[in-house]
């Protein structure tokens, strides 16, 4: 005989299923005045495997735009990232993005 | 300060006075490491362990405390860099020759900025005293401020040495500067 599963219950968990492999969470890295801007271009690069020129990039977009949105991933690599990033002092948020 | 450049490490030989203020730091940041995130002082917690990313990231309270013993794992590995930097400048006398291999670079910079942080927070420095660049302009600060803002310069100057040996990009033979 086979389980049965509350219609409920089911579409939660799909829901959820869906929500976590979806790629719609941003990683924004927000501007502060301490962190040095070669510092920050060698943390993008370590954590987020930039280039050095689009590092650079999104460093000058944090310098002068106040924040940068660095990557849009899932919400468990989302959250991997905002740690290691905040891990190596810079100031990190997550946001889910447009659907 | 006199710096030795290799190929895979960093040697810097210190003054007293870098050395004290090196040592100081060090040994701030190993005490502070230590300290779990929920009985760190209000500032150094806002500074390290903020939540605010949390908040946004719509995580529950579980895995906001999850997250945060996480990264305070990433700090505390960030020790056995931080003892052998200590290992070698405690109780000499200067000069001190104080170096750094590559595979502890990461660490000890990351540790080093960590402290930097921490002074802007203690001392209330933000971007107006950051970017003061007359005499006139940092006397006026008060005295604490000045100290602070020297030691985040000093730190940063170390900070950018061991950037330069992580991201290799310096000339390959040894080479030593003043």
């Amino acid at each position: 005989m086979g389980i049965e599963t509350l219609p409920d219950t089911q579409e939660a968990t799909k829901e959820k299923v869906e929500n976590a492999f979806e790629k719609n969470w941003n990683v924004i890295v927000w501007n502060d005045p301490i962190n040095m801007m070669n510092y920050v271009v060698f943390v993008f690069m370590k954590v987020l495997a930039f280039p050095k020129e689009k590092a650079t990039k999104h460093m000058l977009e944090v310098h002068h735009n106040g924040k940068s949105c660095v990557a849009t991933e899932t919400r468990e690599k989302a959250e991997h990232y905002h740690q290691q990033l905040q891990g190596y002092g810079l100031t990190v948020t997550v946001e889910p993005g447009q659907e | 300060m006199i710096i030795h450049r290799k190929t895979d490490s960093v040697a810097f030989s210190l003054s007293l006075l870098e050395k004290v203020v090196l040592e100081r730091a060090l040994s701030t940041i190993a005490r502070n490491y230590q300290v779990h995130p929920a009985e760190i002082d209000e500032r150094a917690a806002a500074v390290w362990y903020s939540s605010a990313g949390c908040r946004t990231a719509q995580m529950s309270a579980e895995e906001t405390a999850d997250w945060i013993k996480q990264l305070h794992s990433l700090r505390l590995g960030r020790m056995a860099a931080l003892g052998h930097a200590l290992d070698q400048i405690k109780e000499k006398t200067p000069p001190v020759l104080f170096e750094v291999p590559r595979e502890e670079a990461d660490a000890l910079m990351t540790a080093l900025n960590d402290h930097r942080l921490l002074l802007a927070a203690h001392h209330n420095i933000g971007e107006q005293e950051m970017n003061m660049r007359t005499l006139a302009a940092f006397s006026k600060l008060p005295p604490p401020q000045q100290t602070a803002l020297f030691e985040m310069e000093f730190l940063a100057y170390l900070i950018d040495e061991l950037l330069q040996l992580l991201s290799g990009e310096r000339d390959k033979t040894d080479s030593s500067q003043d």
